[in-house]
């Protein structure tokens, strides 16, 4: 495979079941059972079809689209946690990601005792990360407030936290969903330093936002999403273009036709 | 050189250091299971001493409540059965102790066990880490709780005047098979729970009923032969037979114990893995 290709997805298809139909206790299902004589016949929806989509290294790929157009799946392929239905996935590089913001956090637990647990979490052991503890506190700004359990955070400073602990984890490919619109304006040109340092070192970044400046900064290159396949792809200002344009759906349909040809 | 290794999708880590993300359908070997879990060491590590401490450390008596939790159970089972069990059974408190003991365990980790995995549906939701940890997180922590309760036990011995003996230090051995069972039986649960809701429901009648069926308030020798028969056929019979020989009989168990234990708990174990495996891939569709 190429070393320039970053992330690659070839002909991903992700398939939701529909959860109206689905039995959700055993009693359902027998009584579907009686009732139909099978248990594993649902609607489904693709929530993401056919998509295949290649980031190459050093890039910062914005996603964009409407709810629903399928961009927090496509993340969670990129990311490992979804397994696709259908297709390939490639990832060349150590790839961390920042989906939600504290996720795997305890709130019982205090900000250092959760930098351990959160790393333990990447196989990032407490040996390797005790040096590390110091500049992860100071650049959430918490250092004063290291030993307290972060239920008493607010939400601000546990998304400062979630953001350190995964910058501290320097991955090759960085995938973030929508994590910018957290912290105050200056906590977020410190987040977006840091992706220029990032993306500066050659590493990769994929990104969901609905904060269009803050993708015309950031980004390098833009993919349009709808229904679960990519209506466009092209610089950020193109795409936003695109997409906020009031015949979005009309364009959509007609740049279809033109893929399709 | 496996640096990613997790159940649901192998990331081999290829010369170029290019990771591929290969969907199994079939598992990995026990060696390769082993080896990842060995991986996520800091990690059980971490997550049982939390446990430990939410449990004991942040409470007003701490350590006092594990032990006044089971005195109390064992005071009121006392109360109402001794007399009854008199003709039967010599210092009755010990008796049901040494039963309650693995019991406890069993039953507090089945019972955790079912929503482990939807608990934790957040950090699987963003991290690639196998699910199975989670369960023996939760097995190890309820095991520190069985460690702890040997203090009151052994208390609670000398208190009555029963006889301590030597075999109580055969406790790690039988610790054996009550784990491999305990953690096929988690398994099994946690799994069904994320596809049917109502197995929780389910598991908690079944726990009450096979805590009646196994001799841990009474003797299997109250039993009629026919009945007994029929109990024995329960898994987690001779587990507390075994138990019991070592911390209240002092005797060593019997080879046929031993066996028989060894052989139902690997098949608990290895059914559960295989049930949980099969299905570890759906999860992440369903919590």
């Amino acid at each position: 495979m190429n070393e320039e290709v970053a992330v690659s997805l070839d002909n991903v298809t992700i398939q939701y079941r529909s959860y109206k139909e689905r039995p959700h206790s055993l009693k359902e299902s027998v009584i579907k059972f009686i009732k139909t004589g099978q248990i594993f016949n649902h609607a489904t929806f693709n929530a993401v079809e056919n998509l295949s989509l290649r980031i190459k290294r050093g890039t910062s790929l914005g996603i964009l689209g409407s709810n629903g157009a399928g961009k927090s799946t496509l993340l969670k392929v990129i990311a490992g946690v979804l397994p696709p239905s259908s297709g390939t996935i490639t990832i060349n590089g150590k790839l961390d990601c920042l989906i939600q913001l504290g996720a795997g956090f305890d709130s019982e637990l205090n900000a250092v005792e959760n930098i351990y647990l959160y790393s333990a979490l990447r196989k990032r052991s407490v040996k390797e990360m005790k040096p590390r503890v110091r500049a992860i506190l100071e650049f959430a700004e918490l250092t004063e407030f290291a030993t307290t359990p972060i239920k008493y955070y607010s939400s601000g400073m546990s998304a400062r936290l979630g953001f350190a602990v995964a910058m501290d984890c320097n991955p090759d490919i960085f995938v973030v969903d929508e994590v910018l619109s957290v912290g105050d304006s200056r906590f977020r040109k410190k987040c977006e330093r840091a992706f220029a340092d990032i993306l500066s070192g050659g590493k990769t970044i994929v990104m969901v936002s609905h904060d269009m400046n803050a993708l015309k900064r950031i980004c390098s290159e833009a993919v349009l999403l709808s229904a679960g396949t990519v209506a466009y792809r092209g610089t950020p200002e193109d795409a936003i273009k695109i997409y906020m344009d009031d015949g979005y759906k009309t364009r959509l349909s007609s740049l279809k036709a033109e893929a399709n040809q | 050189m496996h640096l990613h290794t997790s159940i649901p999708f192998q990331l081999h880590i290829y010369p170029t250091a290019q990771i591929l993300y290969a969907y199994r359908a079939h598992g990995d070997s026990m060696l390769e299971l082993v080896r990842t879990t060995l991986t996520y060491s800091d990690f059980l590590y971490q997550s049982v001493k939390r446990d430990i401490n939410n449990k004991y450390r942040r409470s007003a008596l701490g350590y006092v409540w594990s032990m006044l939790n089971p005195l109390l159970m064992m005071l009121i089972l006392t109360l109402v059965f001794s007399t009854m069990m008199q003709r039967d059974v010599e210092h009755y408190p010990v008796f049901l102790f040494s039963a309650m003991l693995p019991w406890t365990f069993f039953s507090t980790t089945l019972q955790g066990s079912l929503r482990s995995i939807s608990r934790n549906a957040k950090i699987f939701g963003q991290i690639p880490v196998p699910k199975y940890l989670f369960i023996l997180s939760l097995t190890f922590s309820n095991l520190y709780s069985f460690a702890i309760t040997l203090v009151p036990f052994i208390a609670i011995t000398l208190l009555v005047g029963h006889p301590l003996s030597w075999t109580l230090l055969l406790t790690p051995l039988c610790l054996l098979p009550l784990l491999a069972t305990t953690i096929g039986a988690a398994l099994l649960a946690a799994t069904l729970n994320v596809f049917f809701e109502d197995i929780e429901h389910l598991t908690t009648v079944l726990i009450r009923g096979l805590y009646f069926l196994c001799p841990i308030i009474y003797p299997a020798s109250m039993l009629s032969e026919k009945t007994r028969i029929i109990l024995e056929y329960n898994p987690l019979f001779a587990l507390i037979t075994l138990f019991r020989d070592v911390l209240y009989f002092g005797k060593l168990p019997s080879s046929y114990l031993l066996g028989i234990t060894s052989l139902t708990s690997l098949v608990i174990l290895s059914l559960g893995y295989l049930i949980f495996q099969r299905a570890e891939r759906k999860m992440i569709y369903f919590v």
